[in-house]
């Protein structure tokens, strides 16, 4: 008797191949549906979406909202024409992502016994090391070098003391304090920073792009020209007075290592409990954060 | 001579009662969600069988090679493991094949 003929086998037959389908075996490991239709499951779809204060995850580096330096760096209704670009974020938001190096430490101090094979470790501290940001600035308009040039003088600006004239309040004061933000309320935010130092390197390897920090006027009026770069070799009739020009490389990288520092009067404001439920690392934008 | 069915690459070509002539080749809709597929060594030169498990039916094994002119010319013999085709949707073969 034939094995199909045979009600047991045909009855074992029939019972495994209900359980295990060969055809839909085949397919699950191929990744494949019947009827070839795309698996919608897979499928990835980018959707634009505006930027705000809550989604917008960018680098930035900016002085706090409510800096009393803010009026001092950037004049009284943000009249410094060099620093125009980064008036809307009091600061740098860097263009591409750059690289971002932190470093947190727990120090112990070990105590060596006389006679043991295990020295103890006592606890000293712990510490936010100082980061470094690695941003790389593309320039490829007049508005680009415009961004690329005020970022320059935004770190060489924070990176000094209030000296001189202007608020006497605020003479003999360090450099102001800034906010470091980015990737979210719970990995960069509000971080308190100082700029320690900064870097760039104006390579001759990449073309130079010209740029004017104010607004070109026609001469005797304030009608803006527009001030397509090219040199000086321009027929229009202008006010050369107001032609402060600048020229920005086309790629260039900064490096800012900035040192994470807290107030005590912050640091008073620290619990472990609330740090480590994460309500010390996304407070309200008056709030500095705890990393 | 024989009828060729719908699901047959013949369908849509002429014959008279002494030869077949030249194939007319039955074109398929080519959509851009069509899925791309890297041929498996368990599908190694076996159409038929892909055929089988995704429409139903071994005899639509010609539509890959009709579907990716770029990638297969031999139907059999270039459906290789590793090459990465695109595979018509059940509903297009219905549409335009008729089956």
């Amino acid at each position: 008797m034939a094995i199909n003929e045979n009600p047991l086998g045909k009855a074992t037959s029939t019972v495994f191949k209900g359980i295990y389908d060969s055809t839909l075996g085949r397919l699950f490991n191929a990744g494949l549906n019947k009827g070839a239709t795309p698996n919608d499951r897979l499928n990835s779809y980018a959707i634009w979406r505006n930027r705000n204060e809550q989604t917008d995850w960018r680098v930035k580096l900016t002085l706090p909202p409510l800096s009393a330096a803010k009026s001092i760096i950037f004049g009284d209704g943000g009249s410094h024409k060099v620093l125009e670009p980064l008036i809307d974020d009091l600061g740098i938001v860097f263009p591409l992502t750059p690289n971002v190096i932190m470093q947190q430490t727990a120090t112990y101090t070990p105590m060596a016994t006389t006679h043991s094979n295990y020295p103890f470790y006592g606890y000293q501290n712990s510490e936010p090391q100082n980061m470094t940001l690695i941003g790389e600035f593309p320039v490829q308009n007049k508005e680009d070098a415009r961004y690329w040039v005020a970022t320059l003088h935004f770190l060489r600006t924070v990176s000094k003391m209030f000296f001189g004239g202007g608020d006497k309040n605020l003479q003999g004061n360090p450099p102001p304090i800034l906010r470091l933000n980015g990737y979210g309320k719970h990995v960069l935010h509000n971080i308190p920073v100082v700029v320690q130092s900064f870097s760039c390197e104006l390579t001759d390897r990449v073309d130079y792009i010209s740029t004017s920090q104010s607004i070109r006027t026609k001469k005797g009026t304030n009608d803006p020209v527009d001030i397509t770069v090219g040199g000086r070799n321009i027929t229009v009739d202008l006010n050369e007075d107001s032609w402060d020009e600048s020229w920005a490389p086309a790629s260039s990288i900064f490096t800012v290592q900035l040192q994470p520092t807290y107030s005590r009067e912050s640091v008073k404001n620290f619990d472990l409990k609330k740090f480590a439920s994460g309500k010390l690392t996304s407070g309200d934008d008056n709030q500095v954060g705890f990393i | 001579m024989a009828k060729y069915s719908s699901t047959s690459p013949y369908f849509t070509t002429d014959q008279n009662d002494v030869f077949l002539d030249i194939l007319t080749p039955r074109p398929l809709t080519a959509e851009p969600d069509d899925i791309n597929y890297e041929i498996d060594a368990v599908y190694a030169y076996r159409p038929d069988l892909l055929s089988y498990d995704l429409y139903g039916t071994p005899r639509l094994w010609w539509v890959f090679a009709q579907r990716n002119p770029d990638v297969i010319e031999d139907p059999v013999y270039d459906f290789s493991p590793g090459k990465v085709i695109k595979l018509p949707k059940l509903s297009n073969l219905q549409d335009d094949l008729g089956v």
